[in-house]
């Protein structure tokens, strides 16, 4: 009798996740607004934690990062005597060509509104690829617009509640992308797909050979309708396999890798593009 | 519901809330060895070695759907996997109703790999989850291991909570 009883229990539970499970499939909008709502209702207890755990996090992080720390340190400083070479030309490039751009009303991410937002948090779990910052649908952030860093691109925003919202980074398995090479005279474009933290971009299908070279940058392509304004630096061309290995000796060339500019690993504040797509 | 049984519920509450703010306040900055520890996974785990089948699954369910609040996979899938997980465990637990520490050390161990490497399973089903085989692995083995050491403590904690009632069906 209790076994039978136990089995009912259990049988309910298994309905109940999966009828959930199924629900937010499809996209039932109330299911949603109601784990924004409970969520929402979590977070200004997880800042309180946040906040009261702090002390043995940065003991923890002390603890293991510390030559991570060391090395990323010496890595920047590097990085700054780079940046610090040759900045007044590129400031004049820049400036050029933001305002040819404004001339000829070109929506591009140089002038779009933007928000800029503390990243607060990674991931709550493993396996998951993303990143939480501190504003969110009251600060005009929405479902879907870009987040950027000076560098380059970071991903999009994939959920939000009043206060805070996730971004999906860029390499999730799954996360697209329309870009083309920064200096490509032919049009060129093509589709990235992320393959999982850590992981280069993949181009998705076949490029003409000779297209890209290893080293090329790659930008958004912003064509129309695209989920990204143009221009925005994505990352570097770092594998092209070789044609001639191909069946047939083919003229084309696949599984193309192209590594982020951006590291997520390492974000503190990012800018969203408060810049939605047309239609 | 009895009095009894109302602070049952509210320790238990209590407990939920309490590991939502651990995973996503603490476990969010930390690491070992690339692998966040899994707080809720633990607590489901060690719910069912304490508490049976029954309420373990209960339990399971309830903190796995906590869990997804802050997930991107479907809703509904750690609450899934999460209350089956306690039931398993907490029947086999009850079949070999053991009080040894070692063993259920063994038994949360164990739980956890399991837990995780049928969550990633799944989720890749619903093609929600990336994963390389060595992820799983090693996420597996250290949150395991992690988790085996932290069992004994938690099962305390999960005592504490099913106290004002009749005693557990498997006593820590």
């Amino acid at each position: 009798m209790r076994s039978g009883r136990s089995r009912f229990v259990l049988l309910l539970l298994i309905v109940t996740a999966l009828s959930l499970v199924t629900l937010d499939f499809r996209g039932f909008g109330p299911l949603g607004t109601v784990q924004r709502s409970v969520r929402g209702l979590f977070e200004p207890m997880v800042g309180v934690g946040d906040l009261a755990l702090s002390p043995f996090r940065n003991a923890w992080r002390g603890v293991t990062d510390y030559s991570t720390v060391e090395r990323e340190n010496a890595e920047l400083r590097l990085q700054i005597e780079k940046l610090e070479s040759d900045p007044l030309r590129q400031q004049n490039a820049q400036q050029q060509l933001d305002e040819l751009k404004a001339q000829l009303q070109i929506v591009t991410a140089a002038n779009t509104d933007v928000r800029i937002a503390r990243v607060i948090s990674g991931p709550v779990a493993n396996f998951e690829n993303n990143v939480r910052i501190d504003k969110g649908s009251s600060s005009g952030i929405r479902p879907a617009m870009v987040v950027v860093t000076a560098a380059g691109l970071v991903g999009r925003v994939a959920e939000v509640t009043d206060s805070q919202a996730v971004v999906e980074l860029m390499d999730s398995r799954n996360f697209g992308v329309g870009v083309r090479p920064a200096s490509a005279v032919a049009p060129t474009n093509f589709v990235l797909r992320g393959q999982g933290a850590g992981r280069p971009l993949h181009v998705q299908g076949e490029l003409a050979a000779g297209s890209v070279q290893v080293g090329d940058a790659v930008v958004t392509s912003g064509l129309d309708r695209s989920a990204f304004p143009p221009d925005i630096v994505v990352g570097a061309i770092s594998r092209v396999p070789d044609p001639s290995g191909a069946a047939g000796g083919s003229n084309r060339v696949s599984a193309v890798e192209v590594t982020p500019v951006v590291d997520p690993s390492s974000l503190s504040f990012v800018t969203v593009l408060l810049w939605e797509r047309k239609g | 519901m009895t009095a009894d049984r109302g602070v049952v519920v509210v320790r238990a509450a209590a407990v939920v809330v309490l590991a939502m703010i651990v995973q996503a306040g603490l476990v969010s900055h930390l690491s070992m060895f690339g692998v966040r520890p899994e707080v809720t996974l633990l607590l489901a785990v060690t719910g069912g070695v304490a508490a049976g089948p029954d309420r373990g699954a209960v339990l399971g369910f309830v903190l796995g759907l906590s869990y997804d609040l802050f997930l991107q996979t479907p809703f509904g899938l750690s609450a899934l996997i999460y209350a089956l997980l306690a039931y398993a465990i907490g029947s086999v637990q009850l079949q070999m109703a053991t009080r040894r520490p070692p063993a259920r050390m063994l038994f949360v161990g164990v739980g956890t790999v399991v837990g995780i490497v049928v969550w990633v399973m799944v989720g890749l089903l619903f093609d929600a989850v990336a994963a390389t085989t060595g992820a799983i692995v090693r996420v597996a083995l250290v949150a395991g291991v992690v988790n085996s050491v932290l069992g004994l403590p938690v099962l305390r904690l999960w005592a504490w909570v099913f106290a004002p009632e009749a005693p557990l069906r498997v006593p820590t």
